[in-house]
């Protein structure tokens, strides 16, 4: 029954009464039916969400990032773009207000910065981490490649699932479920149409927020 | 029979008590360190202290290999976390893991004070500038979560700069792979757990108690195709030991077996056997006693060792016995003639056996005092003890008789080829003198009774995780820690330049880890006024979006280090970092040493040519400097030995009133030991100190039948018993050396091969050189 409250509760918040309207009808039919079905029922959508997404082979996006800190008194602006290969490669190249590479490959992640060192110009420093090793790296890549890939299994396992909308127009709350990951991050929201991730909100434990748009340059299926 | 009987109640007690102090007080000890040289330069002892100290020495390696990495991975994280149960071991990593909070406090606390950076520069209105701007990128990359965490308090990043040296860092030049959050190798062939055992590694139980707990895990995996390893420090020890006592057990058993079964093949009768092995007992049990009166504990090896009396204690009684049996009257008067001539060859074994005492090994010379005390007291339990129990002795029936005949007809006719002795003197000193094959073996590792294969794979996994294997070091010395400091600091940018020049690939040393209080003290005072960083900062942060007094906790700290007073390496005590500090740097002899451990040496000459350059630094190789010491070695036990040789020679000149004579005597043995040592070196045995020490023994022992060979008596009859008591004699010799041969441990190896041919060649020589028998005998 927790499903159903989450769901409830987040979809009363939702700006768009039609869809809510449908959603709780449909929700609360679900309901009726029987009250024990309606995890199964609601991670179906998930699952049916999860499969479409599990079969993007390709992708090359753009994005825009703003990050809102409590350090700051204006918004920060990230922009560049990013690289999905399927199962578990993704590249996020940082071109503005800095320039860095993230690679992440498997369990690896290897992040490269142009570095200003004197006299010799710059150079190029690599930094190779595990991301088992660090909460803090799977804190931050865990829940986003999860669902690129539409690995069902992978996410349910680290968070707790919200699913609201239709497949033309879906949205996905992740709670982390470990309490190292808590200690960094509260909350990613994530929307979309289809098999395309459009906004990927995260809001972290000390307050800051950041929202990133992403724009599909490529997007390759199989078959 | 008053002396006689009174002499034999002494031994006979001595033997008594013996036996009692032997079952009361036995301790077995298998450390391998008496097995090797001691050092004695300053430098020697310092490489030694260096070695025991270091960090390593209570570590054991752990590796997986065999299965594709993610099963590696999983499975080296359920054996960490079994392992990390136990309290056998104080701490199981398989990855660099954080710094402890402890660890993270102290660089925090002390950054100001550690920074390699420029205050004065970093704190200044155009650095300042420079940091936020660096801050503001970092809080829009991924490493954004560090950075909040430390902005406020460390805006020019001291923090993050000395985390980024520390993390992750096994040595200063590499850090290990990790995958799925656990350590690999380059290849990702291996995955790696490195533990370290918590209690005292000084004592062999503790070290003990680890590896047979690591043992019982492996046993318990099922997965098949996981090959699994382990070795260490630890491991060595534990196996040599394993070994040793393998040696003692089973060579000890069938030497004993062999000499019983071949005496009774002999003399067929159970009593006469029991007479001939009873001196050999009260031997070992006399010189086992005095072993552990002296030192506390008797050393495996030197109990191994103990079983190569019976190859020379029971030629006493054979001798004696064979002179009782000749003597039908059965007084005294014949024992007495016979002893003249054992007290010879007893004297001469002993002096070849104090070579030992001489080595400079303390494992020598356990076994030098072992079998000096066994064999007199083998000689003086045959000498006063055995008449006494021989008294209602059977009449012999000698068993190998036809083997007896074979043998007599040969040592008849040898002396005829007194020529081969002196020909085989020339050719295999020829051979030696010409040979281009490495007469000495000075690698310290034919000493050493660990495995090859074990210390290639401890090489192989310190590789793995950049620990240093024992290269080379440079070592610097001076009056205190702070000097030696000092020194580090003046000489690291030269050694950068090596490392650019690609001369080594890294390397480790203390003020990596600790600046000296001289420049701690010049960072302190280039820490800027506060009201001056405050208007610095202030005109800093125009133009850029930082909020309001979000900065405060840093002025507060630059404050605070501004009072502080600087770090010792006391202060470390008890810290991740100081147990790094701690085999780098260290008292010495009154003195502070500094310890720079070198990392993939390209070019050996130019590291010798720097130190030179930079007077107060060493350089120093492991190898060469252990080769130095075990040179040495050789070269002392080389002069002890002919000194021995020159002392029994003395001795000879005085028993026998004659400076010809013994020389005579000792050319057959002489030329035996030559010869051996020929052999030995042409089959590719370069003579190691065990070898060398062998053949010395070989001469004391040839000498027993040189002499018995020289007073074969011209009578028909007695030169049969006497030959027939001196070929029983050679055979048991042989026998156990020959078995020694087959010891897992070099040592015993070594003098096992050596003495076993050495022994065989001697007796033939001997017969070949013998007063010419053949018109007596004939006649």
């Amino acid at each position: 029954m927790i499903y159903l409250w989450y769901d409830l509760n987040n979809m009363i918040t939702k700006r768009h009464p039609l869809k809510s309207f449908w959603a709780i009808l449909l929700v609360l039919a679900f309901a009726m039916a029987s009250s024990n079905s309606m995890a199964t029922e609601d991670a179906w959508t998930v699952r049916q969400l999860m499969q479409q997404l599990s079969k993007v082979s390709y992708a090359r996006l753009n994005f825009v990032e703003t990050r809102q800190s409590i350090f700051l008194s204006s918004d920060m602006v990230i922009e560049g773009n990013m690289e999905y290969r399927a199962p578990d490669y993704m590249v996020k190249n940082t071109l503005s207000p800095t320039t860095e590479k993230v690679v992440v490959d498997g369990d690896s992640m290897i992040v490269q910065k142009l570095r200003e060192s004197g006299k010799k110009g710059a150079t190029l420093q690599t930094k190779r981490y595990s991301i088992q090793s660090h909460p803090v790296l799977q804190a931050a890549v865990g829940g986003i490649r999860s669902v690129l890939a539409g690995n069902y299994e992978l996410l349910s396992k680290n968070y707790v699932i919200m699913m609201d909308g239709l497949y033309q127009d879906w949205t996905l709350e992740l709670v982390p479920k470990s309490a190292e990951i808590l200690e960094h991050v509260k909350k990613i929201t994530l929307s979309g149409k289809e098999a395309q991730i459009r906004q990927y909100f995260t809001l972290q434990t000390d307050g800051d927020e950041s929202v990133m748009k992403l724009s599909y340059e490529v997007l390759n299926k199989e078959n | 029979m008053g002396t006689t009987r009174k002499n034999s109640i002494i031994i006979l007690g001595l033997v008594f008590v013996s036996l009692i102090v032997t079952l009361s007080k036995f301790k077995m000890s298998t450390d391998l360190a008496l097995f090797l040289p001691e050092p004695v330069t300053k430098f020697e002892r310092l490489l030694h202290y260096q070695l025991d100290k270091s960090a390593s020495s209570n570590m054991i390696f752990l590796s997986f290999s065999g299965l594709p990495p993610k099963k590696l991975a999983e499975f080296n994280r359920q054996m960490a976390r079994q392992l990390r149960t136990s309290k056998t071991f104080s701490r199981v990593s398989n990855n660099v893991g954080n710094l402890s909070d402890s660890g993270l406090e102290f660089l925090e606390k002390y950054r100001y004070l550690l920074t390699q950076n420029d205050l004065s520069r970093q704190f200044s209105a155009e650095g300042l500038k420079e940091s936020l701007q660096n801050r503001l990128e970092g809080l829009a990359s991924s490493s954004a979560p560090i950075e909040k965490r430390y902005l406020r308090k460390d805006p020019t990043g001291e923090i993050i700069t000395l985390l980024d040296e520390w993390r992750g860092k096994i040595s200063n030049h590499r850090r290990p792979l990790e995958i799925e959050g656990v350590w690999f190798s380059d290849d990702k062939i291996r995955t790696l757990i490195l533990v370290e055992i918590a209690a005292d590694i000084s004592k062999m139980i503790n070290q003990e108690i680890a590896v047979k707990e690591i043992r019982s895990l492996y046993a318990k995996i099922k997965l098949p195709g996981l090959v699994p390893i382990m070795t260490g420090p630890a491991i060595y020890a534990v196996e040599s030991g394993e070994d040793i006592q393998q040696d003692v057990k089973w060579l000890t058993l069938i030497a004993v077996l062999l000499v019983t079964l071949f005496l009774l093949a002999a003399y067929r009768s159970i009593r006469i056997v029991f007479l001939i092995i009873s001196p050999l007992f009260a031997g070992v049990i006399v010189a086992t006693a005095s072993i552990l009166l002296l030192f506390g504990q008797i050393h495996g090896i030197a109990l191994a060792f103990g079983i190569t009396l019976a190859g020379v204690a029971v030629d006493y009684p054979i001798h004696l016995l064979t002179s009782l049996q000749g003597d039908k009257s059965k007084d005294s008067g014949s024992v007495s003639k016979i002893w003249g001539t054992l007290k010879l060859g007893v004297l001469s074994t002993v002096i070849a056996y104090a070579a030992f005492l001489v080595s400079g090994f303390g494992g020598l010379q356990q076994l030098g005092l072992f079998t000096i005390v066994g064999l007199i007291t083998a000689a003086l339990f045959s000498r006063w003890v055995l008449p006494m129990l021989a008294k209602n002795q059977p009449k012999e029936s000698f068993g190998l008789s036809g083997l007896h005949q074979v043998l007599k007809c040969w040592g008849q006719h040898a002396p005829r080829l007194r020529w081969v002795v002196v020909a085989a003197f020339i050719t295999s000193t020829g051979l030696l003198v010409s040979s281009q094959m490495p007469i000495l073996h000075l690698n310290v590792d034919s000493l050493s009774p660990i495995k090859e294969k074990r210390l290639a794979e401890g090489k192989l996994l310190r590789g793995d995780l950049g620990f240093w294997y024992g290269g080379s070091m440079m070592i610097v010395t001076d009056k205190d820690k702070e000097a030696v400091l000092q020194y580090s600091e003046r000489i690291q940018s030269y050694l950068d330049d090596l490392v650019n020049e690609r001369v080594i690939e890294g390397y480790d040393m203390a003020s990596h880890l600790i600046p000296s209080k001289q420049r701690q003290a010049v960072r302190k005072s280039k820490i800027l006024d506060i009201d001056v960083l405050r208007s610095n900062l202030e005109s800093a942060l125009i133009d850029l979006p930082f909020r309001n007094n979000i900065f405060d906790p840093f002025i507060k700290d630059v404050k605070t280090a501004k009072e502080m007073q600087p770090v010792a390496p006391s202060n470390l005590k008890d810290t991740a970092i100081g147990a790094k500090l701690n085999p780098l740097l260290f008292e010495f002899d009154g003195e502070a040493a500094g310890v720079i451990l070198l990392h993939g040496i390209n070019d050996d000459a130019k590291l010798k040519s720097f130190a030179d350059q930079n007077e107060g630094l060493y350089y120093m190789h492991l190898k060469t400097a252990s080769t130095n010491l075990v040179a040495r070695s050789v070269d002392r036990v080389g002069l002890s030995m002919i000194g021995c040789i020159f002392v029994i020679y003395l001795s000879l000149a005085i028993a026998f009133k004659s400076l010809m004579r013994p020389f005579k005597i000792m050319v057959p043995t002489l030329t035996a030991a030559i010869v051996a040592a020929a052999i030995l070196v042409l089959t590719g045995n370069p003579l190691s100190i065990f070898h060398l020490i062998s053949l010395l023994l070989v001469v004391g022992l040839g000498l027993d039948y040189a002499l018995f060979f020289n007073r074969l008596p011209g009578n028909k009859s007695e030169w049969d018993t006497t030959f027939k008591a001196l070929w029983v004699c050679a055979i048991t010799t042989i026998l156990v050396f020959g078995i020694l041969i087959f010891s897992q441990t070099p040592p015993l190896e070594a003098i096992g091969k050596t003495v076993g041919l050495g022994a065989f060649i001697s007796i033939i020589f001997a017969a070949m050189w013998a007063a010419t028998p053949d018109k007596t005998v004939d006649s």
